[in-house]
């Protein structure tokens, strides 16, 4: 089946006309910035602004900065030459960019080394993950009201269950089994969908499509296996793609689990491999924050992908398990869909 | 021929049983990694640590039988006292700061003005920054010499502070850096606020209620089972997610003013291997946790909704 071909039969026609409604929005908003500079300029005002809205422009950037100045000061901190001293006032940006900080980082610690581990165990993790949460969620979402119940309250405790709890456990199961210091046991997890609630979103998504479709496929005589892999998935896309993007952060973010149970340097990931930075150099804040940088700057691209369907597809309340399914989504006759956020 | 189409007889049927048996088959297989998964590592390692609790185990002889020795032990420590009631203050403030910060954000951001979109992305920014990245980003504001937050003091005015240094503000700093990360919290509550109907307000705002007057009469109790919600969900985050924080930033701090319960049953397990103890700590901490959301679930009178999940 070709990608989304919107009811074009051509790809090339498709791809023209792509670019043609691209020139023509922006041609149009080029000409509504100029028609009102030009009212602002012959002093005539197109549309009166409301001083609420100046005030609440005014409160929400007052927010934006509180939010956003601190990674800004953490990029223009970690290109701060090595050799000054540490500036005796507030420094927004540093006189010369030092981007040899970043080169040296890699130098002084085997930083290349564990972005790959982090880059395995993140993907496979994210890929075992998309299987096994799916396969439940599907699973819990076809099989008849009661036990579906146990099972969508058992998932629910055990989301409340605390990581905590499970440290030690795990640690001596892991060393009986004889996986201590293998990246098997960092993708362990992965086996249960990483966390319930993953399968609790893919068990959402599913319960959102029409039952129709799930009925007549088994009539056709298509079992569970089948309907899955062909019905199901392809129409969760939003949800698998989100929950991939997530599990993927959520790989590359973990400290706890390397740090318990790994042994061996060469293993360690990114998240632990800052600490070891960390413990080296411990008064360098320009090579520190560099690290810091490109440790997140993966996960801030994987947030703002997300954005992308968070507006398409109203996912992001669903994200905290909080609301129900059969609310707020399009039922028969009701067509319309309601946008949470923006 | 009646016998085999009528749907009075068809679990009577054979191949239609059949077919029904291998389909609920095929199903359980699809569902087996996760109810396998869950089993190994939750549900199990949960009532294991609960066994561990009454045993002595130093993770190299087998563990022995001790009954309730663990709990008099750690009960004569002052050590698991000072992790309890910094944990206790640690859990009181962050909670209903992060509570209080996105409740705040979301009356703020879910109006429909142009741009809104680029507003909730900033303030979301700090929910998505992986932890240790985080712990060390604060680590170096809080820096008594360098950081930047002393410099804006200085820079308004203000008395510069010691933060982690000192064993009066090191608490207080960590509580400070965990308010910065609401961002689901807000995304929740904006949801639910658009989801309110706007014939309230406008009745409301026709008889000549102000905005305060709004707020208290027609919001708040709305969102009450979304903030109640939420206000859980914090309590028990912020109990058990405050490690990398501590362990990165303060190592318990100075004279164990940062020393809480999850750091301290670490140290426990993997540092003294008192793996007894360090289970029995864990246990005293979830029935904590337990006792204190059943008190607030018998304190508001349950969940406040009833929707089929």
């Amino acid at each position: 089946m070709p990608m989304r071909s919107k009811g074009y039969a051509n790809a090339h026609l498709q791809r023209k006309h792509a670019w043609r409604r691209a020139w023509i929005v922006f041609c149009t908003k080029t000409f509504a910035l100029a028609r009102w500079v030009w009212s602002v300029i012959i002093g005539r005002q197109m549309q009166r602004v409301r001083w609420q809205t100046v005030l609440w422009h005014c409160t929400a950037l007052t927010i934006t900065f509180v939010f956003v100045a601190p990674f800004f000061w953490v990029l223009t901190s970690s290109l701060r030459p090595l050799g000054l001293p540490p500036p005796r006032a507030l420094e927004w940006a540093p006189q010369e960019l030092a981007w040899t900080n970043y080169a040296e980082i890699f130098r002084i610690a085997p930083l290349g080394r564990q972005i790959g581990n982090s880059i395995l165990v993140s993907t496979v993790g994210a890929a075992l993950t998309l299987i096994t949460a799916s396969a439940a969620g599907f699973a819990m979402a076809q099989t008849p009201e009661r036990p579906r119940r146990w099972l969508v309250m058992l998932t629910i405790g055990l989301l409340m269950t605390p990581s905590t709890a499970v440290w030690l456990p795990r640690y001596v199961l892991f060393s009986k089994l004889g996986l201590i210091d293998t990246y098997t046991v960092l993708v362990a997890p992965a086996l249960m969908g990483t966390k319930p609630l993953y399968v609790l979103m893919f068990y959402w998504g599913f319960r959102r499509a029409p039952r129709e479709l799930f009925e007549s496929a088994r009539l056709d005589g298509a079992g569970p296996f089948l309907s899955w892999r062909r019905i199901a998935l392809p129409l969760a896309r939003p949800t698998a793609l989100a929950v991939v993007l997530l599990t993927f952060s959520h790989y590359w973010s973990d400290f706890v689990d390397p740090l318990l149970f790994l042994k061996s340097a060469e293993r360690y990931t990114l998240a632990v491999g800052l600490r070891m930075l960390q413990q080296m150099a411990v008064t360098n804040w320009s090579l520190l924050l560099a690290a810091v940088v490109v440790m997140t700057v993966p996960v801030l691209l994987v947030y703002l992908a997300m954005q992308q369907f968070i507006r398409s597809d109203s996912e992001a309340p669903a994200l905290f398990m909080l609301r129900s399914p059969t609310q707020n989504f399009p039922q028969k006759g009701n067509s319309v869909r309601p946008n949470y956020v923006a | 021929m009646l016998r085999s189409t009528s749907l009075f007889f068809a679990p009577f049927n054979r191949s239609w049983r059949r077919i029904c048996t291998r389909y609920r088959l095929e199903l359980g297989l699809l569902l087996a990694p996760f109810l396998v998964g869950a089993t190994l590592l939750i549900i199990l390692p949960a009532l294991y640590t609960a066994v561990l609790a009454f045993t002595q185990y130093d993770a190299l002889a087998a563990p022995t039988w001790s009954g309730l020795a663990n709990f008099r032990t750690i009960f004569q420590r002052d050590l698991f006292w000072i992790a309890l009631r910094n944990s206790l203050i640690y859990v009181g403030l962050a909670a209903p700061l992060q509570l209080l910060g996105a409740l705040l954000l979301a009356l703020l951001l879910h109006h429909p003005h142009r741009g809104v979109r680029q507003y909730r992305v900033a303030a979301y920014l700090p929910s998505v920054i992986p932890e240790v990245a985080y712990a060390l980003i604060w680590l170096w504001i809080f820096n008594p010499l360098y950081g930047p937050l002393n410099k804006v003091l200085a820079w308004v005015g203000l008395p510069a502070l010691n933060w982690l240094v000192s064993e009066d503000t090191a608490l207080i700093s960590l509580v400070l850096m965990s308010g910065l990360r609401v961002g689901e919290g807000m995304l929740l509550l904006i949801a639910a606020r658009q989801g309110l109907p706007t014939a309230y307000f406008q009745v409301a705002a026709l008889d000549g209620g102000n905005r305060w007057q709004l707020f208290r009469y027609i919001t708040l109790p709305l969102l009450a089972p979304w903030l109640f919600l939420l206000l859980l969900r914090d309590i028990l985050l912020s109990a058990q997610s405050s490690f990398v924080p501590v362990y990165m930033m303060t190592s318990g701090g100075p004279n164990y003013a940062t020393t809480l319960l999850p750091y301290l049953v670490y140290e426990e397990a993997f540092s003294h291997f008192r793996i007894g103890h360090a289970a029995a700590m864990m246990l005293i901490m979830f029935a904590g946790i337990g006792a204190l959301l059943w008190l607030l679930y018998w304190l508001l009178g349950g969940w406040g909704y009833a929707d089929e999940i």
